[in-house]
C-alpha cells in the first residue's frame, strides 16, 4: 500500500509547561483497590510533592476506559479523586498520554495555571495471568468493529502477530534477532523498582516462552501491570513558586491512525507516531538532533525500529533505559509511566538536549492507534 | 497501595503488596461478579447493508473513491484520506492474495476456538485488506507455518451453506489451487 503524503501541520511554538509533581502507585498484576482509591492516592501525593492543594487545580484530566473499569462513565467515580469535585474535570477514554497533552495544552493556552493528568488501569477481573489475559483480549475484540473484524476474532495480540509475521517475511532480521531485542530490554530492567519482570531473560528464553500469536511469544509482548500515575503541571510563573520536579514539557504532539482495511498499520506502523513527533518538535522549536533520550512504547520488538524511525532519532540516543513496555506496561496509565521514566532521568542529559516520551493506546493493537509524543527538557 | 475492603459477609480482607513492588500476598482480593448483558441491534447504514445483501447472494461488492481511485472492501461511505463521498460500486471476484496471517494460540471469552488463523486478504481489484479466517495453516507450533502456506498464496472465499447477510457468510478463505 502506498503511503499517503505527510499532511500539512498547523502548529506554533508553545510556552513551556512545568512538571511540578508526579506520583505512581506500585505496579502489580492486580490491585486490591477501588479505582478512585488508586486515583486519589497518586493525585494526593503528586500535589503534596509540588506543595499544592486540591484548591489550586484549575483542571483535572483522567484517562481510563469504561469497558475495563466495569462501570458506565467510570469517571463519575474517579472525578472527585482526581480533584475534580466542584472544579473542572474531564476524562479521556484512552491512554494517559492524551490526558497529559490535554492538561498541558490548557496551561500552555493560558486557560489554567495548574492542572493534573492521571491515568488509572486496574482491569476489573481477578485471577491468574491466563484468565486476565483472556479478559483483556475479549475487551480488545470488543473494540474492533462489530460487523467485520470482531466476528473473525481480531484482538490486540493477533493484530501485533499479523504485523510481526509481515516484518519477519520482509526484513533481514530473523526471529532470534527480535527475541534478543526483547531479552535485552527485560534483562536491562530486571533490577529496577518499577519493572514487573524481575528476572533477566536470554533470547532463547524469549523463544521458549508461551506462543501467543505466531510469531509472537509471551516475553515479546508488553509486561502487563495495574497501577495509576498522576502528573501535576503548572505554568512557568506558578512553577516558580512550587517545590517538586525540575522538568518542563516544551513540545506536545498527538495523532490517530487509520483502521484495518488501509493496511497502514502493517506497512507503515509508525505513521501516527511520526505525525505526533512532527507536532511535538514543531511546538518545542527543537529538532530531532537535540534528542538525547527517548522512552519508546513499542508493544513488540518488531515495532521497535519502525517507531524509533518515526521518532526520527539516531543511534546516539539512549532508548528505553527503563526497559520500555517489556519491563512494565500499566495499560492506559502507560503515558504517565513513560513520562515518569523520562522526568527521573532528565537531570542526567547534556545541557540543551531534550528527551521524548512516546506512548500509544493498545486497545486494538497497532490498528487505529492513538500516539502521543511529548518533548521534555530540564527546567 | 494497600487497601482494606470488606467482603459481603462483612469480614475484612486485607491484601498487602510486597515492598519490592510485586504482589506478595497469597490471599485472593475481594471482588463481586458483575455482568453487562446488553443486547445491541447495531445499525449497518446503507453502504454496509448493500455489502451484506451481496454476501447473501455470494457476491463481494466494493466501492471506490473518485479522487484517489482506491477500491474499498469493506466498502466505505466516504474516503477517509480524500474526505470525499465514495462513488462507484463494483463486484469483485471472490479470489485474491493472502498477504499475511497469524495464528492465535489462545482464545478469549466468546471468541473462536483456538488455534485459529486470521489473514489479511487483498481481493483481486481491491486496494484494501479484508480480514478473515484462513484454512490450510499447519498448527504445529514447532514449524514455520509459512512452509505449508506461504504469504502471497492465492486464496478464494468458501461460502457458508446458510447465508444471512453477515461477514461469516464467507465461512473462510482457502488456497485456490
Ligand atoms: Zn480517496
Amino acid at each position: 500500500m502506498e503511503s499517503t503524503s505527510e499532511p500539512h501541520l498547523s502548529v506554533r511554538p508553545i510556552l513551556p509547561v512545568h512538571v511540578v509533581g508526579i506520583a505512581a502507585t506500585e505496579f502489580v498484576t492486580e490491585h486490591d483497590a477501588m479505582l478512585d482509591e488508586l486515583v486519589f492516592d497518586v493525585v494526593y501525593r503528586a500535589l503534596r510533592e509540588a506543595g499544592l492543594r486540591k484548591q489550586d487545580l484549575g483542571l483535572s484530566v483522567s484517562a481510563s476506559m469504561d469497558v475495563l473499569d466495569g462501570r458506565s462513565i467510570s469517571s463519575g467515580l474517579t472525578n472527585a479523586a482526581s480533584g475534580g469535585y466542584l472544579s473542572d474535570a474531564f476524562r479521556v477514554e484512552g491512554d494517559a498520554g492524551v490526558a497529559i497533552v490535554s492538561a498541558a495544552e490548557a496551561i500552555a493556552s493560558g486557560d489554567v495555571e495548574v492542572a493534573v493528568a492521571v491515568g488509572v488501569h486496574n482491569p476489573e477481573t481477578t485471577g491468574d495471568a491466563m484468565r486476565r489475559g483472556r479478559f483483556l483480549e475479549q475487551v480488545s475484540n470488543l473494540a474492533f468493529d462489530p460487523h467485520f473484524d470482531r466476528p473473525v476474532g481480531l484482538t490486540a495480540n493477533t493484530a501485533y502477530g499479523l504485523h510481526a509475521a509481515r516484518v519477519l517475511a520482509v526484513s533481514r532480521m530473523r526471529a532470534e534477532g527480535f527475541a534478543a531485542l526483547a531479552a535485552s530490554e527485560i534483562s536491562r530492567s530486571a533490577g529496577l523498582d518499577r519493572s514487573v519482570r524481575r528476572r533477566g531473560a536470554t533470547a532463547q528464553d524469549v523463544l521458549d516462552s508461551v506462543p501467543v500469536a505466531w510469531p509472537l511469544h509471551e516475553l515479546m509482548l508488553p509486561a502487563h501491570s495495574a497501577g495509576a500515575v498522576a502528573v501535576v503541571l503548572a505554568s512557568p510563573a506558578r512553577a516558580g513558586r512550587c517545590v517538586g520536579r525540575d522538568a518542563k514539557l516544551t513540545g506536545l504532539g498527538h495523532s490517530t491512525g487509520g483502521y484495518t482495511w488501509t493496511g497502514e498499520w502493517l506497512a507503515d506502523p509508525g505513521a501516527a507516531t511520526r505525525r505526533a513527533t512532527r507536532a511535538a518538535l514543531a511546538t518545542s522549536g527543537a529538532s530531532a538532533r537535540d534528542v538525547a533520550l527517548a522512552e519508546v512504547s513499542a508493544p513488540t520488538p518488531h515495532l521497535h525500529q519502525p517507531l524509533v524511525d518515526a521518532l526520527g532519532i539516531d543511534a546516539n540516543v539512549t532508548v528505553n533505559p527503563s526497559g520500555g513496555m517489556r519491563s512494565n506496561f500499566p495499560g492506559l496509565a502507560n503515558g504517565g509511566l513513560r513520562l515518569l521514566e523520562v522526568v527521573e532521568r532528565i537531570g542526567e542529559l547534556p545541557s540543551g538536549s531534550i528527551a521524548l516520551s512516546h506512548s500509544l493506546d493498545t486497545i486494538t493493537g497497532g490498528v487505529a492507534e492513538d500516539a502521543t509524543v511529548i518533548a521534555v527538557e530540564a527546567a | 497501595m494497600t487497601s482494606p475492603t470488606a467482603s459481603q459477609a462483612g469480614e475484612a480482607i486485607i491484601r498487602r503488596s510486597g515492598s519490592d513492588g510485586v504482589a506478595a500476598s497469597p490471599s485472593r482480593p475481594a471482588t463481586q461478579e458483575v455482568n453487562w448483558n446488553l443486547r445491541y441491534d447495531i445499525h449497518l447504514g446503507a453502504t454496509w447493508s448493500r455489502f451484506m445483501d451481496g454476501l447473501r447472494q455470494r457476491k463481494l461488492l466494493a466501492n471506490s473513491c473518485a479522487s484517489c481511485s482506491r477500491v474499498f472492501v469493506p466498502p466505505q461511505a466516504y474516503c477517509e484520506s480524500c474526505f470525499e463521498p465514495t462513488a462507484e460500486w463494483l463486484e469483485l471476484p471472490a479470489e485474491g492474495t493472502l498477504e499475511v496471517y497469524t495464528v492465535a494460540w489462545h482464545g478469549f471469552t466468546g471468541g473462536p476456538t483456538p488455534p485459529y488463523a486470521i489473514g489479511g486478504i487483498r481481493l483481486d481489484g481491491a486496494s484494501t485488506l479484508l480480514m478473515h479466517h484462513v484454512v490450510g495453516v499447519d498448527f504445529d507450533s514447532e514449524s514455520d507455518p509459512k512452509d505449508a502456506l506461504p504469504f502471497g498464496t492465492r486464496v478464494r472465499a468458501v461460502w457458508a451453506e446458510e447465508r444471512v447477510g453477515h461477514v461469516l457468510d464467507i465461512s473462510h478463505f482457502e488456497p485456490a489451487s
